[in-house]
C-alpha cells in the first residue's frame, strides 16, 4: 500500500508537471475502486456517469492536491462528491423509479456481475448517511476523522452510522426480500448534520 | 413514533464480516468502461493544457456558439427530411454504380458489338455517363445528409455486455482523442461540455435509435439538460464518422 501510495504520489507530481502519460496511468490506477464506490452508493445505474464524473474532477482538481491526504482518499471524496450531487439530480428528475425496484431488474441470478449487484442491491436500502458512512469505512478505508470532514458530520456521529449500516446491511444481506426500510434512502448526508 | 416493523435479530460477527467484506469487495472493471472513462478525463486535460496554450500565445477564443433545442416537431421533420435526402443520395449512387438487368442486357449487347469494355452506363434509364450537373447534385445530397469525416482512425464498433449489448465505439484513447478533435473542431472550441464515453443508443429522442453510437456529452433531458454533442459512427468500411450537433442535426 505504501508502495502504491508513492507511485500515486509520483504520477500526481508528473501529471502536475505536464505529464500526460502519468495523468493517464494514475487514472487508470484508480478507476476500478472509484467505479466501485459509485455502485455501491448510487447502484449500478446512474454509477458510470458518476464514476466518469469524477474521474474528470480529480483531472481538474489535480492541482489542488494538497498532500495531506492520500491520493486514493482525495480520489475516493472526489468520487463519494460525485455520487451525492448524482443523487441530488436523481431526486430532481421527474419520474425517476426507487433506487431499490430499479435494481432489482439489474440483479441477474447468476453470471459474474451477480455478487457485485447483490451487494450493490443490498446497500440501496441503507439510508445514504449510513450508505455513505459504511462505504468509505469499509471499502475506503477511511478513518473516522476523514469519513467526518467528508461528510461534514461529527465523528461519533460517523462511528454511529457506521455501526448501523453495517448491522442493516448485514440484516439485508440475510433477507435479501426482507423488511422494508424504515427510512427512505436518497438523502444528502451533507445536508443532514447532527 | 411508533415503528410497526418488528426489531430485526441481531446480525452476528460472521454475517457482520461477511458484509464488510463484500462492500470492501472491488470487482473487475470492464477494459472498455475504464477505456471510455479515462479517454473522457483526458480530453478534458487536454482541452486545458490547449486552453492554457492558447492564452500564453494570446489568442482570444472565439464567441460561444448558440445550441437552441428545437421542437420534437423539428426533431422529426428534421430527421424525415434526412431520410428522404439520404434514400435520394443512395439512388443517385447506385444508379451511378448498379445495373439493373435491363442495363446489363444492353451493355451485353454494346460489349458484343465493341468487344471492349467501357464501363459506361446503357441509356435504357436515359443515362449515360452523369453530366456534371448530376455529379454536383448527387455530391451536393450526400453533404447535405452525411457531412462524413473519413477518421484516420478505424473505429470498431461492437456489442458491449456492459449495456446489454448495445452497440458502443470501442477503441484506444488515441483513436478517441483524434475523433474527439475532429469533433472539437466541427463544432467550434466553446461547444461545452464535451463527455466521452457514454453510450445511449437508442434511449435518447435526440440520437438515432438504431446506429452504433459515439456520444459526446450526455444531453440528460430530464435532468442537467446538458448540451451535447453526438458522433456517429455511420460505416466502418470505410470508415465513415459523422458528427452531430444536439438536435441530430449534422454539423457544417
Amino acid at each position: 500500500m505504501a508502495d502504491g501510495e508513492t507511485d500515486d504520489r509520483a504520477l500526481v507530481r508528473a501529471a502536475n508537471g505536464g505529464d500526460r502519460q502519468a495523468l493517464d496511468a494514475l487514472l487508470r490506477r484508480q478507476h476500478p475502486a472509484i467505479l466501485t464506490v459509485c455502485r455501491r452508493l448510487l447502484g449500478p445505474d446512474d454509477a458510470d456517469d458518476a464514476a466518469q464524473e469524477a474521474l474528470i474532477a480529480i483531472v481538474r482538481g489535480l492541482g489542488r492536491f494538497d498532500g495531506r491526504s492520500q491520493v486514493s482518499t482525495w480520489c475516493y471524496r472526489i468520487a463519494t462528491n460525485a455520487c451525492l450531487d448524482e443523487l441530488r439530480r436523481r431526486r430532481r428528475r421527474p419520474s425517476e423509479p426507487s433506487p431499490p425496484e430499479a435494481l432489482d431488474s439489474h440483479h441477474p441470478s447468476s453470471g459474474p456481475s451477480g455478487d457485485r449487484v447483490d451487494i450493490d442491491r443490498a446497500l440501496q436500502h441503507l439510508p445514504i448517511e449510513f450508505r455513505v458512512a459504511v462505504v468509505l469505512r469499509d471499502l475506503c478505508g477511511l478513518d473516522y476523522d476523514e469519513i467526518a470532514e467528508t461528510t461534514g458530520a461529527a465523528p461519533g456521529t460517523v462511528r454511529s452510522r457506521i455501526a448501523r449500516g453495517r448491522a442493516q446491511l448485514a440484516v439485508h444481506l440475510r433477507e435479501p426480500d426482507g423488511p422494508p426500510e424504515r427510512r427512505s434512502p436518497g438523502g444528502d448526508p451533507r445536508a443532514n448534520q447532527p | 413514533m411508533t415503528d410497526p416493523t418488528p426489531p430485526d435479530p441481531e446480525p452476528t460477527d460472521a454475517e457482520l464480516a461477511a458484509a464488510r467484506a463484500a462492500v470492501a469487495h472491488v470487482p473487475p472493471v470492464p477494459p472498455s468502461l475504464t477505456e471510455r472513462h479515462v479517454a473522457a478525463a483526458m480530453a478534458v486535460y487536454d482541452d486545458a493544457l490547449e486552453t492554457a496554450n492558447r492564452e500564453q500565445a494570446g489568442d482570444a477564443p472565439p464567441p460561444p456558439v448558440p445550441i437552441r433545442r428545437p421542437s420534437r416537431t423539428g426533431r422529426v421533420l428534421v430527421a424525415v427530411a434526412a431520410a428522404v435526402v439520404l434514400v435520394a443520395g443512395v439512388s443517385v449512387l447506385a444508379s451511378q454504380v448498379g445495373r439493373t438487368d435491363e442495363n446489363t442486357q444492353v451493355a451485353d449487347e454494346g460489349l458484343a458489338d465493341s468487344g471492349v469494355d467501357t464501363g459506361e452506363r446503357s441509356t435504357v434509364d436515359g443515362g449515360g455517363p452523369p453530366t456534371e450537373e448530376q455529379t454536383d447534385q448527387a455530391v451536393s445530397s450526400t453533404t447535405a445528409t452525411s457531412p462524413a469525416v473519413a477518421p484516420t482512425v478505424a473505429p470498431t464498433v461492437a456489442p458491449d455486455p456492459e449495456y446489454d449489448g448495445v452497440p458502443v465505439w470501442l477503441g484506444t484513447a488515441q483513436d478517441a482523442a483524434e475523433l474527439r478533435t475532429r469533433a472539437l473542431t466541427a463544432a467550434g472550441p466553446n461547444f461545452d461540455p464535451f463527455r466521452w464515453g457514454t453510450d445511449d443508443s437508442g434511449s435518447s429522442p435526440t440520437c438515432p435509435a438504431d446506429a452504433p453510437i459515439l456520444l459526446l456529452g450526455r444531453g440528460r433531458t430530464a435532468g442537467t439538460g446538458a448540451e451535447v454533442l453526438t458522433v456517429v459512427v455511420r460505416s466502418l468500411d470505410p470508415p465513415v464518422v459523422e458528427v452531430l450537433d444536439a438536435t441530430c442535426r449534422p454539423l457544417p
